[in-house]
C-alpha cells in the first residue's frame, strides 16, 4: 500500500499545499517522529510560498490535525507506520511515502512529475523478496 | 591475541547472529548487513549496502536521539536502547539497538556497528502478561475486546459512520468517546443524544434544530445537535428508538450532509462523523419493517459488536481494580482492592446491566468501605449468593429448586418486576417463566413492571 505511490497530474497541483518532512536538509527518514515541515504552496508548477512549520507533539493526530488546518493536500516523507499512513489518506492528504534524498532534489522532480522515482526511493519498496546474497562480500573487519 | 578472519568468513559470522547487525562506513552508508537485519527490516542485503544507514535502519532514534551518533560522539557504546523502526511493509517493529566503534589495525575509527533485537515477541508477551488493553475507561483482557481495540485506531482514522451494537450498560458511549478522542476531530465537539430519551418532535428538533417562528413558544433560532457537532462527532445513542419519519429525515442528513432546521427553508451543510448505537437487533427491525432498510445499510458502514460482560467474565477482576482506583481518585479514599471472596461472588454474577452494573456495586461497597479490602459484606445484596439457608440440609430436587427460584428472584429484582424483561434475561420464555414461578409459589409484587418501558 505505501510503496504503490499515486501520480498526479501536473494539473492537480497548481494552487495546493505540499508538505515536506525534513531534517537536516533532507527528507526526514521517519515521518511518525519527525518534527519539522516544510509546506510550499504550488501554482502553475512553480513554488509560490514557503513556510518552515515545527509539530509540538509526536502525536499521531496531532500531526494529522495540523496538516488538515494548514490544508496540505499532498504529504511527501520518508518511512511512516502503516497506521499513521491510513489515518492520513482517509482524511484526504495524499502521500509520498519512503521518499529519500535531499530536500530541493525532491521538490524538483516532483514539480516534473517524477516522483515515486527508483532513485528517490528508500530501499525496500521494491520489492520484498529476498534476492539470492552474494559470497564474498564485504571488507575485512576486525572481530 | 587479535586476529583478522576472511570476509567470507566475518559474513558467515555475522549471518549466524540471531540480532540484526549492520555496519557503517565513515561516510554513515551501510557497509554490512546481516541476514537477521535482512529478515527484521524486509531490506535485502543488496538494497542496503551502500545506502545511507537512516534510510534502511529508518528507527525513531535516527533524527533525534542516534544511538551510533552518540557512540561516535561519546566514543562508549550504548546498550540496548528501545525505539521502533519501520520496516518495508510500514510496520512498526519494537527493537532495542547497541553499538559500537570499528576500528582498523591502527585504531582509527573507520566506522561503527550497530546491532538491533525484534522485541515484538517481547511486547506481545509483556501485554499478553499484564493481560490488560485499556482506552479511556475500556479496559479489557478478553480476546473479543483486545480485537476491537486493535481496530479501533483504523476506525477512528476513517470519516465512515460506526454502528456500535451491544447490550445496556457495555460501554457503547465510552467505545464512541474512544473513537472521537482518537480521530482527527478529537479537537472538535462529541455531542452525545439518546434517540430514546425524547419524544419524537421533541427529538426532531433537538437534533436538526429550529428558527425562530417555527412553532409557538420558538422565540428565537435554536442550533440543533448536528450543528453544535459540526466538524466533530455525534453519538446517536438508541437509534433504533427513533421513528419511521425521524428515520427518512436522518437518512436524507447522512446522504446529503445537510440539516434543515424546523422551519427553514433552506438547508445548512454538516461535516458531522456520525457514531450510532443500538442495543436493539437493527436485521430483525428490518425484516419486520420497523427500521429502514437504506438507513440500516447507511449506518452499518462500520459495525462494532461489544460482548456483554458475563461473555468476558475474565475481565471482572481487571474492571474491579479499575474502579477501586477511579473511585479512590474520585472519593480520596484508599481502599485495597477486592479481596477474594468478594471477587469470586462479583464473578459469579451475570450482570445484565454490564460494565456499569459492575460499576454500581463497586460504588455500592465504597459507601461501606473507606479503607483496607472490600468484603462480600461490603457487596449488595443478592450478589453472586445463595444463602445456606436457601439450600441448607435439603435433597437434590429441594437444593436445585431453591436455587432456581434464587436466580428467578436475582432476575426479577434486576429487572424491576418487568415479566417479560425477567423471562428475557433468564432466557426462557415467559410462558416457562410464569409456570416456574408458579410451582416454585413465587409471586410477582401487586406493582409490577408491566408498564415500564422495554430496553
Amino acid at each position: 500500500m505505501l510503496c504503490a505511490f499515486k501520480v498526479k497530474s501536473l494539473e492537480e497541483k497548481n494552487g495546493m499545499k505540499v508538505a515536506l518532512a525534513v531534517w537536516n536538509g533532507r527528507i526526514s527518514p521517519v515521518f511518525d517522529v519527525s518534527r519539522n515541515l516544510l509546506v510550499i504552496e504550488v501554482k502553475d508548477c512553480s513554488i509560490v510560498e514557503r513556510i518552515e512549520v515545527h509539530f509540538s507533539s509526536d502525536q499521531a493526530m496531532h500531526k494529522v490535525r495540523r496538516l488538515m488546518e494548514m490544508e496540505v493536500a499532498v504529504l511527501l516523507c520518508g518511512a511512516v507506520s502503516r497506521q499513521l499512513a491510513a489515518t492520513l489518506e482517509a482524511n484526504g492528504i495524499s502521500l509520498y511515502a519512503f521518499i529519500s534524498g535531499d530536500v530541493e532534489s525532491v521538490i524538483g522532480e516532483y514539480l516534473k512529475g517524477r516522483l515515486p522515482s527508483p532513485g528517490m526511493s528508500m530501499p525496500g519498496c521494491r520489492s520484498a523478496r529476498r534476492r539470492k546474497r552474494e559470497k564474498f562480500r564485504g571488507k575485512k573487519v576486525k572481530i | 591475541m587479535k586476529q583478522s578472519i576472511s570476509p567470507q568468513a566475518a559474513a558467515t559470522i555475522l549471518d549466524s547472529i540471531s540480532d540484526g547487525v549492520f555496519t557503517i562506513d565513515e561516510n554513515w552508508r551501510i557497509s554490512e548487513f546481516n541476514r537477521a537485519a535482512e529478515n527484521i527490516t524486509g531490506i535485502s542485503w543488496q538494497e542496503a549496502i551502500g545506502r545511507p544507514c537512516w534510510e534502511v535502519f529508518r528507527a525513531s532514534m535516527c533524527e533525534v536521539e542516534c544511538a551510533m551518533r552518540r557512540t561516535m560522539d561519546t566514543g562508549r557504546p550504548v546498550i540496548n536502547r528501545s525505539g521502533f523502526i519501520i520496516d518495508a511493509d510500514g510496520q512498526r517493529i519494537p527493537v532495542s539497538v547497541s553499538t559500537a566503534l570499528l576500528k582498523d589495525e591502527a585504531g582509527s575509527i573507520i566506522g561503527g556497528a550497530e546491532t538491533f533485537r525484534d522485541l515484538s515477541e517481547i511486547e506481545t508477551l509483556r501485554k499478553e502478561l499484564s493481560g490488560k488493553y485499556q482506552i479511556g475507561d475500556l479496559v479489557s483482557r478478553s480476546p473479543a475486546m483486545r480485537q476491537i481495540f486493535e481496530l479501533l485506531p483504523q476506525v477512528a482514522a476513517s470519516t465512515s459512520t460506526v454502528l456500535l451494537c451491544g447490550e445496556t450498560g457495555t460501554g457503547k458511549e465510552l467505545l464512541a468517546r474512544a473513537i472521537h478522542n482518537m480521530s482527527p476531530r478529537s479537537g472538535k465537539p462529541f455531542i452525545a443524544v439518546n434517540c430514546g430519551a425524547l419524544p419524537d418532535a421533541l427529538l426532531e428538533s433537538e437534533l436538526f434544530g429550529y428558527k425562530a417562528g417555527a412553532f409557538t413558544g420558538a422565540n428565537r433560532d435554536k442550533p440543533g445537535r448536528f450543528a453544535q457537532a459540526h466538524e466533530g462527532t455525534i453519538f446517536l445513542d438508541e437509534i433504533g428508538d427513533i421513528s419511521q419519519a425521524l428515520q427518512i429525515r436522518l437518512l436524507r442528513v447522512l446522504q446529503e450532509k445537510q440539516v434543515e432546521p424546523l422551519g427553514s427553508t433552506s438547508p445548512v451543510a454538516t461535516d458531522v462523523r456520525v457514531v450510532a448505537a443500538t442495543n436493539r437487533d437493527l436485521e430483525k427491525m428490518v425484516e419486520k419493517g420497523e427500521f429502514r432498510q437504506d438507513l440500516f445499510y447507511r449506518i452499518n458502514v462500520i459495525r462494532i459488536d461489544i460482548p456483554p460482560l458475563r461473555e468476558r467474565k475474565e475481565d471482572i477482576p481487571l474492571l474491579a481494580d479499575h474502579f477501586v482506583s477511579k473511585f479512590n481518585r474520585i472519593q480520596g479514599k484508599s481502599v485495597q482492592g477486592v479481596d477474594a471472596e468478594a471477587l469470586a461472588r462479583l464473578m459469579a454474577h451475570d450482570y445484565p446491566g454490564n460494565v456499569r452494573e459492575l460499576e454500581n456495586r463497586i460504588e455500592h461497597a465504597f459507601v461501606l468501605c473507606s479503607n483496607g479490602w472490600i468484603q462480600p459484606g461490603h457487596l449488595p445484596e443478592g450478589i453472586g449468593r445463595i444463602e445456606p439457608s436457601e439450600i441448607g440440609q435439603k435433597n437434590f430436587h429441594e437444593a436445585v429448586n431453591a436455587f432456581e427460584a434464587h436466580l428467578i428472584r436475582d432476575a426479577m429484582r434486576e429487572n424491576h418486576y418487568n415479566r417479560l424483561k425477567t423471562a428475557r434475561r433468564l432466557g426462557i420464555h415467559k410462558t416457562t417463566l410464569f409456570r416456574k414461578m408458579k410451582s416454585l409459589g413465587i409471586e410477582f409484587p401487586e406493582a409490577d413492571g408491566r408498564s415500564r418501558a422495554e430496553g
